[in-house]
């Protein structure tokens, strides 16, 4: 029992202290990113041409794509990859929403893409950075594949159904490029695990390893990956995704129930910490609704202890 | 009770005091950006001749919003009557407040936030005092002691980035660019294309590119012909382009061969994104490379869909 | 002389104190509003002379709010877009959609109110 309590008491305290390791590393790489001139954040022409291709999976709602297309950055465009026959309603509505129409697709040598039925961009040239891609749908990995054939730009931000764009995550795309430039570093992959795991890929290192895949991840050199504390992304649950991992924390509660009082306090109290302390991440441009379902997913990814290693978007 | 309980109780109790200590430094950052806007708007009253009543900072807390509106408001405008922001600046002794926290702060993230802030307000201070910041390991710092230092004295300018012992990155650029737009640097950019240092040659580079000065090709082109630094040629070729160069000539194609197959497919995607047609990339960029671009160009374009592409 | 009404649109709170206390003393009033719907709700409601919008997101992430503002009603408001983003095709492409005037920062408030006036003249003619 004693033995039990003594685990149970290292795990809580192991749990709060990388908590607040890793909010206090990200509030201090956001601190760091308002260092950035404004036009920077804007034009890319002051970043020297540093371009970032959004690449989407199962991304189906009109309002999902309208928060991507939010940031202001000039070198950026959304990839929506959606399959017309199986989403039909959702494909008819975006396209008229966004004014799409049909251009040609010459097949891509570097990636083979040969399952893209068709390609849509705006008729609107205020809404060029929207690209629809219509394909049949198989797996994550080959919609993000798709995606990367069509992209025009050096850098890919993979999003799936649940996940949005920072606020900041071009300014962290701007700072640790312009540093690598400098130390004359490759970088091939960005990434971050401050409120959901995000990661920017250089494109041609994704072409080089023939795609995307669940195990792409390990198949980059280390030295090339850069791991920033600032996050790039966040991840909005549904509903039913909170609820079922909230039943799993309540089933957790009582199965240490008969431990002791004290236990089951410091296992309330531990969460009680991780929720005062991802408040210190709120952005003033995370709309507010949005950041309560956020903190809750990054609570979820703390407390998943078997998250697998693979690269996933869902 | 024995030790687990102990433990646990300690456990209870720190947890509770961090608790406490996260809220109320989120409650104090909502305050301060409370104070932030209530800042910016007696300042805009001031600003407009509408209220005479000095505006009046404390503490700490409500010097650091003052300062974060001051900043704000010289960002975002020019032409700000220098004399309402002295006069604030004097009354708050926010240059003394600015020196003090500069000096006696551990956290490198103030350092450099107090140095950029010196950048931008109108001041009275010693800037022979900030030269150990300017070798600093910390980018930030470092960069908002040179930015610092060129505000202060602008003639001076040319001469204080040469003798900078590490390279500019495009973020260090990008300032001293702003700076110039706020007409605080006069800097003429050919002499700064000619010249063998390589932070000028970049800030050269960037002054063309951001005021879009088309006379500047010829000096470019001799740039691509001399220089063997990777990150002066690339600068050079993306210059070019941003300024609408026709890219004809032979040091550039030299350049662009002997960047290798990723530069050039980088290269083909900016050339297509920044508006040149398949026929001037063909005759940049040579064999297949050039296809990518092809690709492209027809997408953006919205080359229409035909029946007869089905295959 | 008559003043004109104002919306400002921006997500950032400061920049709409500032700008709006800065046109304060030549428009009879000024709106400030943070989303799409409420700009819309708002031009609907009171008819603004002037919509100046800080930062190009709203009107790049989706046509509504351009199409409502120069849709079917018959009230034109003047749009004035003031951002920092300088590249060409989105200064041609938000001229297309329909807007009046591009300025980028950092701006001169004096010359900013100079326009104010100068449509403030034009309603009084």
């Amino acid at each position: 029992m004693e033995i039990i309590q003594t685990i149970i008491l290292i795990s809580l305290i192991l749990i709060s202290l990388s908590t607040i390791r890793e909010t206090i590393a990200s509030k201090k790489a956001l601190q760091r990113l308002s260092f950035i001139p404004q036009e920077m954040k804007s034009c890319s022409q002051a970043s020297r041409g540093i371009g970032c291709s959004i690449i989407c999976s199962s991304v189906r709602s009109v309002r999902h794509i309208e928060r991507l297309l939010s940031i202001e950055y000039d070198k950026y465009e959304v990839i929506v990859v959606i399959d017309s026959l199986r989403h039909k309603h959702s494909f008819e509505r975006i396209i008229n929403h966004f004014h799409l129409l049909r251009v040609s697709n010459p097949a891509c040598e570097e990636l083979p893409s040969s399952a893209i039925r068709q390609l849509y961009r705006s008729r609107l040239r205020a809404m060029r950075r929207i690209i629809l891609v219509d394909r049949r749908q198989v797996s994550e990995y080959d919609d993000l594949n798709a995606a990367t054939a069509v992209a025009s730009f050096e850098q890919l931000l993979p999003i799936g159904k649940n996940s949005y764009i920072h606020p900041q995550a071009i300014e962290v795309l701007i700072s640790t490029i312009s540093h690598a430039r400098v130390k004359r570093q490759q970088v091939d992959l960005i990434r971050s695990s401050a409120l959901a795991n995000g990661y920017i890929f250089s494109r041609e290192r994704v072409i080089q390893l023939g795609g995307f895949s669940s195990r792409i991840l390990r198949n980059i050199n280390k030295k090339s990956v850069a791991c920033v504390h600032a996050p790039i992304c966040y991840r909005e649950e549904s509903a039913r995704g909170i609820i079922i991992r909230g039943l799993i924390f309540f089933l957790l509660l009582v199965a240490i129930m008969p431990f002791g009082i004290l236990t089951s306090v410091a296992l309330l109290l531990t969460l009680t910490l991780q929720w005062s302390f991802i408040c210190l991440l709120d952005s003033p441009e995370l709309e507010k609704k949005c950041s309560t379902q956020a903190r809750l997913c990054y609570l979820c990814l703390k407390w998943d202890f078997f998250h697998r290693r693979i690269f996933t978007i869902s | 009770m024995n030790g687990i309980e102990i433990a646990y109780t300690l456990y209870i109790i720190v947890v509770i005091l961090l608790s406490l200590i996260a809220i109320i430094y989120t409650r104090a950052e909502s305050h301060k950006e409370f104070l932030t806007k209530v800042y910016t708007l007696q300042i805009s009253e001031q600003l407009n001749l509408q209220n005479i009543q000095n505006i009046s900072a404390n503490n700490n807390h409500e010097r650091e919003a003052l300062l974060d509106a001051l900043r704000h408001i010289i960002i975002h405008s020019y032409g700000i009557d220098h004399s309402i922001l002295c006069k604030i600046i004097y009354i708050n002794s926010l240059d003394k407040y600015i020196m003090k926290v500069l000096f006696s702060t551990w956290s490198s993230y103030r350092k450099a936030r107090m140095l950029h802030l010196l950048s931008y307000l109108p001041h009275n201070y010693e800037v022979t005092k900030l030269k150990r910041f300017r070798h600093s390991n910390d980018a930030d710092i470092r960069r908002g002691a040179l930015l610092a230092t060129l505000a202060d004295n602008p003639s001076m300018a040319i001469a204080n980035i040469s003798k900078l012992k590490h390279e500019l990155s495009a973020i260090d650029i990008t300032h001293i660019i702003s700076l110039l737009r706020r007409n605080l640097l006069p800097i003429a950019c050919e002499p700064l294309l000619k010249s063998p240092n390589k932070n000028l040659c970049l800030l050269g580079m960037a002054i063309v590119s951001n005021f879009n000065i088309t006379m500047a090709e010829q000096e470019l082109h001799s740039i691509l012909s001399h220089s063997r630094d990777q990150r002066i040629i690339r600068e050079a070729i993306f210059t070019l382009c941003s300024i609408g160069s026709t890219l004809q000539s032979r040091p550039l194609r030299q350049q662009i061969i002997a960047g290798g197959a990723e530069f050039r497919k980088t290269l083909c995607r900016h050339l297509s994104v920044e508006g040149y047609s398949i026929d001037t990339i063909r005759q940049i960029i040579p064999g297949r490379d050039s296809l990518l671009a092809e690709k492209i160009i027809l997408s953006h374009k919205r080359q229409l869909y035909t029946s007869s592409e089905v295959s | 002389m008559k003043k004109c009404t104002i919306i400002i649109h921006s997500s950032c709170k400061l920049l709409l104190t500032y700008l709006g206390q800065s046109l304060l003393p030549c428009c009879s009033a000024i709106y400030h509003t943070q989303t799409t719907h409420e700009t819309l709700s708002l031009n609907e409601s009171i008819h603004p002379d002037l919509i100046i919008v800080i930062s190009t997101s709203p009107l790049l992430k989706s046509p509504q709010l351009i199409q409502g503002l120069r849709g079917k009603s018959t009230h034109r408001p003047l749009i004035f877009v003031i951002t920092w983003q300088l590249s060409e095709q989105v200064v041609i492409g938000l001229l297309e959609m329909g807007i009046d005037q591009y300025m980028t920062f950092p701006i001169s408030v004096e010359r900013l109110r100079s326009k104010v006036t100068a449509i403030n003249y034009m309603l009084s003619v």
